[in-house]
């Protein structure tokens, strides 16, 4: 059975596979503390409506990506300051990208294979150059996630005090969104929008149940979420 | 500092407003080192709002505050503070140590590593409030007893020297009540620690607090209870006709319009 591993693009496909699903992992657990798995939910559909953008003014994808699910982040964070209000933000924010997204498509005369990948992602197309590229942001990700760790969990289940303590906790919040948002645009390419929810939210939504301290929460998400891959 | 009661808290003359809405107007207020005060006042009276401008979190419109003699401001460790009863879910997938661990070092970059020291200074904390038996339950699960002793340890543990404590007595029934009067009454004294608590209710608190700072229509009176739970005093400060009725040792205030 290991066989198939003597492949390259099989290779190709595990690596960048595990390295998004370990960041997915971790970013699941703060939106589920946080409250803000809806979002999870809506960021990859936000970049498929880029994606689809993108292809039509024949531009990479990417781009696409990146600038839309980081303008939706932003806007979810400073106009979704509470819960209720947030569901709503990003319900509304959501439609109006798919609806532009099948805009764009429509607009668009050629097959659309780009774009179609972005909904589907491409885990067997995926080139050594852009596991490299997967591993690097994955890892920038990571970092910047790690050094965030301690006030975004404190803001994440206790704002006010947080806020009382010095935390900067709407700035907080707006960076962390903008951080989901990249690692969306990276990984939707090679999982796909559409999959990429049970990946971001599956394995932290299983480790809350079964575990109180955050961080073995997020460790036993990180292998779900490899073995989900 | 070489005066030996320093005062915590001065306000001048400080003003609130919110847009046209004055919340709180002319406060001359100064607490002292140790001094356990109730607030008390209607719904709506500026009570949390005070605590919240000690905080620096919102900014006087006019007047003089100043916390340990500088202005407030945010992040400030020798306050801890104790927000109104937060709901803790039920499926919070947090312990009660963790808790009570972002009091410690919540608001610092990185990740932390568990630690020997830290686990004893938590331990400690947990010990001072009586709450050892819990520290490792999820605080879903805590009864509104056992989250305020974790609320107040969270709060405890930069060492403050003022607290400010936000209705920790709401929801309570009377036994648990009187545990948390207790246990604020004996961190304040052994702490010396300057205590600010809001409540609905001075009753439970009649025999432990130092004075009351009573707040309604915007303006305020301090003092020793005797002084401030009057019916003068209580119908000046209400403007109208407002009477303290004492039955079974216990002090009620009839007659005030919110």
């Amino acid at each position: 059975m290991f066989n198939i591993f003597q492949y390259q693009f099989i290779q190709n496909a595990f690596m960048a596979g595990t390295c998004v699903a370990i960041v997915a992992a971790i970013m699941g657990y703060f939106l589920i503390v946080r409250g803000l798995t809806f979002a999870g939910h809506a960021l990859p559909n936000i970049g498929f409506a880029g994606a689809a953008g993108a292809v039509l003014l024949g531009i990479d994808p990417v781009i696409g990506l990146l600038a839309f699910t980081i303008s939706a982040a932003i806007a979810i964070g400073i106009l979704g300051k509470n819960l209720r209000e947030r569901d709503i933000v990003v319900g509304i924010i959501m439609t109006f990208a798919l609806g532009l997204g099948i805009l764009f498509l429509s607009l668009y005369s050629g097959y659309a294979e780009r774009v179609y990948s972005i909904l589907f992602g491409q885990i067997v197309g995926i080139s050594q150059q852009n596991v490299l590229f997967t591993a690097v942001s994955s890892f920038l990700t990571l970092v910047v996630l790690l050094i965030l760790y301690r006030p975004l969990l404190f803001s994440s289940f206790d704002p006010e005090v947080a806020e009382a303590r010095g935390v900067p906790v709407n700035a907080l919040g707006l960076v962390f969104l903008v951080l989901v948002a990249i690692t969306v645009s990276i990984a939707v390419q090679i999982v796909g929008a559409l999959l990429f929810f049970t990946l971001l939210i599956g394995p932290a939504a299983t480790t809350v149940r079964i575990v109180q301290r955050p961080l073995w929460a997020i460790l036993l998400a990180v292998v779900l979420g490899i073995c989900y891959i | 500092m070489d005066e030996r009661k320093e005062p915590v808290v001065e306000l001048e003359h400080m003003r609130i407003q919110f847009g046209k809405r004055t919340i709180l107007d002319d406060v001359n207020v100064t607490i002292n080192e140790g001094e356990f005060i109730a607030i008390l006042g209607p719904n709506g009276a500026g009570k949390s709002t005070l605590l919240k401008l000690l905080l620096g979190l919102i900014k006087p419109s006019a007047g003089i505050v100043r916390v340990l003699g500088h202005p407030p401001r945010r992040g400030n460790s020798d306050i801890g503070y104790a927000p109104q009863h937060r709901v803790l879910e039920a499926d919070l997938a947090l312990r009660v140590r963790d808790v009570v661990g972002f009091g410690l070092d919540g608001h610092r970059w990185g990740t932390g590593f568990p630690s020997h020291k830290r686990r004893v200074i938590i331990d400690t904390i947990l010990e001072e409030v009586d709450a050892s038996s819990f520290a490792e339950a999820p605080v879903g699960q805590l009864s509104g007893g056992e989250q305020q002793r974790l609320l107040i340890a969270q709060a405890l543990l930069s060492n403050p020297r003022l607290l400010l404590l936000d209705e920790p007595l709401a929801n309570l029934d009377i036994i648990h009540e009187q545990e948390i009067v207790t246990l604020v009454q004996k961190i304040c004294r052994a702490r010396n620690v300057a205590v600010m608590l809001v409540t609905h209710d001075v009753n439970p608190l009649l025999p432990v607090v130092d004075r009351v700072l009573y707040l309604a229509r915007g303006h305020s009176t301090i003092g020793t209870t005797d002084e401030v739970i009057t019916s003068v005093a209580l119908s000046k400060l209400y403007g109208s006709q407002v009477e303290v009725v004492q039955a079974l040792g216990r002090l009620f205030v009839v007659g005030a319009e919110i």
